[in-house]
């Protein structure tokens, strides 16, 4: 089956659903469905054409607002159609189908922490990837990384500007030993001191 | 006196840590085992250590630049990553792969699903114990590593596939070193399963330990050889047809035949010991037959890639691996999500575990044959 087959299949029996059937310019089709329907949608999927099988469910940052997109396939009939829904950024809730697919509890798991969509219903929604404590969703595009996590710095410290440093104090104090002990600094920040004799940089 | 004992002998349940650091976890996983006794009551499988955000780099990194970045997604089927991503991007882009370049495609993955499943069949022996055969794999291993660096210049990242291709030809004598290590393939396998597959210690250990039933395995999404050992007879080369897997006759090694019963560990590992003679008989087509003409299209570096969405999958070592990439028409992607076989082979264990014994928790965890590093991204 292809997706307008299925988009019919599907409005045939159950006119009232609003669906629509989107492409871009390249690449697949989808079957765009409201989030108030996509439970519906996918239940009757399921149910009555067979698609038995969830590939694939990933969150999206559409920046006007958030994606969720199922990759449905049917294992004995051969055939698989990507379904989408949208959420709106400020309360982007929609409903689980980890009652329909197990494989869904881990893959909304994941969409929840890396993007921060709400599944409604969902027995467990908690962080997977990130820490339990960490505060935002790393792959929003407006995502800004906290400048430490615990105490530990998520950015690598600037070799040249601490090296710059390291040589204005050092040249203040060779005023008065006039012992050249630049220290080394490593790229991951560590600096390794250095007591040399006659070494000028 | 003592039986009576045993009985009335009470224990309370205990929360266990296995891992992050664990020689069994295949990797930085933690499972958090609630136990009675030695018996587990319930998992709770912690992954993320190995986030390394990959996902977030193919934002950040032009659609040619993340090639190598697919690699390190699941580090010893490099190979099936690298085509995933390059079938997406060439879906997007509207082009044809040369039927050279598609034959290069497949004898590169079947290679790298035999080398593999050698290290999934060693390291599960290893789990219960038998070292031995872990060294056997790796030996004819260290074969299959020499054939790509002449194929590719890389040992285990191999950065191999390019979009329209693949980034070098055969040098000339190539497909008869192949050839020459299949002979010796065919004679190892009898080889291992007489050192550890007919034995009968690791026969029990594994037979009817952790049994997926078929439609747990579907609702789990398992793919790959955990699925079809639970009697699912589905495998994406066959009935998703890509590459130029058509072209070639194959078996889809299913569970069901073998001691045991259809889904439990045992069927798991004999489905890979089974699947690496099929890969080996598809290698051997594929030189027969390989075409003459390009291996590549040529391409700008860097190309702009039209806008929308795509889902490509291949039949990895570990079940499907799946690159949904989105392009918004420029050099890089907008979003890429990449469905692993081991994340939800991962999430099986929780409603399968409970019941199992501590030791037998290895086994089944060995069997599913889970890269940490492929779970995390």
């Amino acid at each position: 089956m292809t997706a307008p087959e299925i988009l019919s299949a599907i409005q045939t029996k159950f006119p009232e659903i609003k669906l629509e059937l989107q492409q871009g310019p390249a690449g697949d089709p989808w079957i765009l469905v409201t989030s108030g329907d996509v439970a519906n949608v996918i239940r009757i999927l399921k149910n009555e054409l067979g698609l038995n099988y969830l590939a694939c469910l990933s969150g999206i940052d559409y920046q006007d607002s958030l994606g969720v997109v199922y990759q449905l396939r049917s294992l004995s009939g051969k055939f698989e159609i990507m379904v989408k829904t949208l959420a709106p950024l400020e309360n982007p809730c929609v409903p689980t189908i980890s009652d329909l697919y197990a494989s869904a509890n881990w893959f909304e798991r994941e969409a929840y922490d890396l993007i921060g969509i709400q599944f409604q219903g969902h027995p467990d929604l908690r962080r997977i990837m990130m820490p339990e404590d960490w505060v935002g969703h790393p792959l929003r595009k407006d995502y800004q990384p906290p400048a430490e996590y615990h105490g530990i710095s998520t950015s690598r410290p600037n070799t040249h500007q601490l090296l710059d440093q390291l040589r204005t104090a050092q040249n203040r104090s060779d005023e008065k030993s006039k012992v050249d002990t630049v220290p080394h600094v490593t790229q991951s920040g560590t600096v390794i001191p250095k007591s040399g004799e006659g070494q000028n940089l | 006196m003592t039986k009576l004992m045993v009985e009335t002998l009470d224990t309370e349940s205990t929360v266990v840590n296995m891992g992050p650091q664990h020689p069994s976890t295949h990797g930085v996983i933690n499972l958090k085992l609630h136990l009675k006794g030695e018996v587990i009551e319930a998992v709770d499988p912690h992954v993320g250590f190995l986030h390394r955000s990959i996902e977030k780099i193919s934002e950040l990194t032009q659609f040619t630049g993340f090639i190598p970045y697919t690699d390190r997604v699941d580090y010893l089927s490099a190979m099936f990553g690298n085509q995933a991503w390059c079938m997406a991007v060439e879906k997007l882009l509207g082009i044809q792969v040369p039927r050279r370049a598609e034959y290069l495609r497949v004898i590169a993955c079947e290679l790298n699903r035999i080398i593999n499943h050698l290290i999934a069949c060693g390291t599960m022996a290893m789990d219960l114990g038998a070292f031995t055969p872990f060294l056997h794999g790796i030996r004819e291993r260290e074969k299959v590593n020499d054939i790509m660096e002449k194929i590719c210049g890389a040992r285990l990242n191999y950065n191999y596939m390019r979009f329209g291709g693949v980034s070098r030809d055969f040098m000339p004598g190539l497909d008869k070193e192949i050839l020459d290590f299949l002979d010796r393939f065919e004679k190892f396998l009898p080889e291992f399963n007489r050192l550890i597959t007919g034995n009968e210690i690791f026969e029990k250990r594994l037979i009817h330990v952790g049994v997926i039933p078929p439609d747990l395995a579907i609702s789990h999404s398992l793919g790959g050889p955990n699925l079809r050992a639970s009697g699912v007879d589905f495998d994406l080369r066959r009935d998703f047809p890509y590459s130029a897997y058509p072209e070639f006759k194959f078996k889809v090694i299913i569970g069901g035949n073998y001691r045991g019963e259809a889904g439990d560990s045992f069927a798991r590992y004999m489905v890979r010991i089974e699947e690496m003679e099929e890969a080996a008989k598809i290698i051997r087509q594929a030189i027969a037959g390989i075409p003459e003409g390009a291996y590549q299209t040529k391409l700008l570096r860097n190309p702009v890639v039209p806008s929308g969405e795509v889902y490509s999958r291949v039949e990895s070592t570990r079940g499907e691996m799946g690159f949904h990439v989105i392009s918004n028409g420029t050099d890089t992607a907008y979003r890429t999500k990449i469905r692993t076989g081991s994340f939800v082979a991962m999430s099986i264990i929780p409603p399968i575990a409970p019941g199992l014994m501590v030791a037998d928790l290895t086994a089944f965890f060995g069997s599913l044959d889970v890269v940490a590093p492929e779970v995390d991204r």
